[in-house]
């Protein structure tokens, strides 16, 4: 009988509990497998054969040999780690710099609280168009500065200089995405107790012991997760690039994203290459990842 | 090296929106060295203010505090040798237990070796020797109250403030750490002020007493003349519980001198204190400790509304004929329960008598010494 009523409970208990499990659970894996699974399975797939949309062939890891020896890849890759690295930091540095600002409840505070979501909802085109204007050597805004205050002789052509058109792609870059680290971080500081930044001064800390001794370490985890995610997300970035400089001058700002794009559709189409050039985007990346989790351990939040 | 603290006419106004909040009004006093002070009051009335204060974490509107010889108005609270306990505990969440104890020691650069020993030796006295390397997270609230204590004790500061440490904790560990605290305070060579609003606490623990009322000292003094001289009536009913029971009075002219004559009684009055007060309402106050069913000279009646047992006494909870509010605290009450009527009694002795502002005109001594006491019923 006991066993029974036991067995019973435990199809009751199956029936509610795994019921929506699998309710939630199926379609969302079936999502997966359609719109991310299968086409990275078939990329993959292609990758591995040559003219795969034409005359297939299986060619093994040729497409992977002839990416890697083109003599394109290493400044694509170059390109596109000093492109990721310095927005992921600059753009950290700027919303750390104003979520502090902005958490000392200042005057005005709000208003710029508010500001910072524009750049972001800003379509990428519309920064780009405005960030081209501003940067222009003609009626740059940017440039008639620089010449009014004599820090520069003539105007800069910076979208189509091979010494400025990173810094100048990057500066937009970090002017667009700069207020994600803000939002999270201003987050975290609302979270901080005032109470501690009190008991801190109260025991005779400076304000910079402070910062190092209680806002960094609650900092900690959130600085880590944005240096991944944006850094990924830098690192796979391609319309802010290509619509700013079409990875110009002289493949100045050409980074793998823009590599594969080049690939695929430019000139006679690759797509063996450019499968394979983005398989081997994708396992830097996963490389790269399981490295920083394992070294820094972002997910470990300060306990509250 | 623990330090007086004066505060001379200490003003902190809050300006919000156009309307301006005075949290702290004209506080001038003077707190012992090595005394242990309580602020109380009712929630709003400037303690927490008044406390924030001496520790430097609020600038005064206008008026000085000196810690001993030292204007220390505008000095930084890094720079006071204050240490504070905060309502919300506040210790370090990513911190150890040691790490925590030992942070203000660290940035005043004392060397590892000298802070273990001195987090070592707090800890023992708080007995949290085993807790020393967990997290805050990981501790019950008494133990991170005792956490934070010992952080207060290792820095030797000149003042420790304490602002309500204890109001989350349920009573047996208040209790508990009220004998910590205090055993801390004899261990330590420190001015110790302590914010509260339970006036058990206050009366308990400490030396001196004061009492704000809306950002105004009302008394400051030892717990004891509080509670036996209360200045006011504002003083006499906040201290003690039940509170002190108040009996709408008046002084009339009798053969042989002024008289307090109230519903059922009439207590002689002195007349230099009275005289010139004939046809004055006044208020009688009695603690509800000093009325009896058996005993006093002056009498009341009194219908009872619940009759609460606390172990060796009852606390009689009643209104009196015209109404007021009357508590009785005896160790009898003669088997009364709801809707009896009681007649208790008080002695002129244990009375006090407020004018109609709530000023203490006189305290029952001076209504005894003044002229020989007659039974008036």
């Amino acid at each position: 009988m006991s066993a029974v009523s036991t067995l019973q409970g435990r199809l009751a208990e199956f029936d509610e509990k795994r019921l929506l499990l699998l309710a939630t659970f199926v379609p969302f894996t079936l999502f997966f497998v359609l719109v991310w699974g299968v086409p990275i399975g078939y990329a993959l797939g292609m990758s591995l054969f040559s003219d795969p949309t034409g005359a297939a062939e299986f060619a093994a890891f040729a497409n992977y040999a002839g990416v890697l020896t083109s003599e394109l890849f290493s400044t694509a890759l170059f390109n596109s780690v000093v492109y990721a690295l310095s927005s992921t930091i600059l753009s950290l540095v700027l919303g750390l710099g104003l979520a502090l600002v902005v958490n000392r409840e200042i005057t005005g505070g709000n208003a710029l609280r508010t500001m910072m979501i524009f750049p972001y909802l800003l379509p990428t085109l519309v920064v780009i168009f405005m960030w081209t204007f501003l940067l222009d050597p003609n009626v740059g805004a940017v440039n008639q500065f620089l010449l009014d205050y004599g820090l520069v002789q003539e105007p800069l052509a910076f979208f189509s200089s091979t010494q400025w058109a990173m810094p100048a792609v990057v500066v937009a870059s970090v002017w667009k995405y700069g207020s994600f680290a803000f939002f999270i971080l201003l987050a975290r500081l609302q979270a901080i107790d005032p109470n501690l930044y009190e008991r801190a001064r109260v025991e005779g800390a400076s304000t910079w012991q402070a910062f190092r001794d209680i806002t960094v370490p609650h900092l900690r985890g959130a600085i880590l997760i944005i240096i991944l995610v944006r850094g990924i997300w830098m690192f796979n970035k391609f319309d802010i690039i290509y619509l700013a400089t079409r990875g110009g001058p002289l493949d100045a700002t050409t980074t793998l994203p823009i590599m594969v794009y080049e690939l695929a559709f430019r000139g006679s189409p690759n797509f063996g290459g450019a499968t394979a050039l983005a398989g081997i985007m994708f396992m830097l990346l996963a490389a790269v990842a399981v490295v920083y989790f394992w070294v820094f351990e972002p997910e470990q939040e300060v306990a509250n | 090296m623990a330090r007086p603290i004066r505060l001379d006419t200490v003003c902190k106004e809050y300006h919000t929106a156009g309307t301006t909040h005075v949290a702290v009004d004209d506080l001038s006093l003077e707190i012992p060295e090595g005394s242990f002070t309580t602020i109380v009051g009712p929630s709003g009335c400037g303690k927490t203010t008044t406390l924030r204060m001496i520790a430097g974490l609020e600038t005064p509107t206008s008026g000085t505090i000196h810690f001993g010889d030292r204007d220390v108005t505008e000095v930084r609270p890094q720079d006071r040798n204050a240490a504070m306990v905060f309502q919300s505990i506040a210790l370090y969440p990513h911190m150890t237990v040691r790490e925590n104890i030992a942070y203000g020691l660290k940035v005043a650069g004392v060397p590892k070796a000298e802070r273990d020993a001195a987090v070592d030796e707090a800890a023992e006295t708080l007995q949290i020797t085993e807790q020393l390397d967990k997290m805050p997270a990981e501790l019950s609230g008494g133990q991170q109250q005792r956490v934070a204590l010992g952080s207060a004790f290792v820095q030797d500061p000149d003042v420790l403030l304490l602002d309500e440490p204890m109001s989350d904790l349920d009573a047996k560990l208040k209790a508990e750490l009220r004998v910590e605290v205090q055993r801390l305070h004899k261990e330590m060579d420190a001015t110790m002020v302590y914010v509260t609003h339970d006036q058990t606490e206050a009366m308990t623990m400490s030396d001196h007493v004061l009492l704000l009322e809306e950002g105004r000292l009302a008394q400051f003094a030892p717990p004891g003349d509080l509670f036996d001289r209360p200045v006011s009536q504002y003083v006499a009913e906040f201290i003690g519980t039940p509170s002190t029971n108040t009996l709408p009075a008046t002084v009339e002219a009798a053969d042989d001198g002024p008289t307090i004559v109230g519903e059922q009684f009439e207590i002689p009055a002195p007349e230099d204190r009275f005289a010139d007060r004939i046809g004055d309402s006044v208020t009688v106050g009695i603690r509800p400790q000093y009325l009896s069913p058996d005993e006093g000279d002056h009498r009341i009646r009194v219908i009872v509304n619940v009759v609460e047992q606390l172990g060796t006494e009852f606390v009689v909870h009643g209104t009196s004929v015209n109404g007021a509010h009357v508590n009785v605290v005896d160790e009898s009450v003669d088997g009364a329960g709801p809707d009896d009527e009681l007649s208790v009694g008080f002695e002129a002795a244990d009375a006090f008598v407020f004018d109609e502002h709530g000023e203490t005109i006189c305290h029952g001594d001076a209504l005894v010494a003044a002229r020989s006491a007659s039974p008036s019923q």
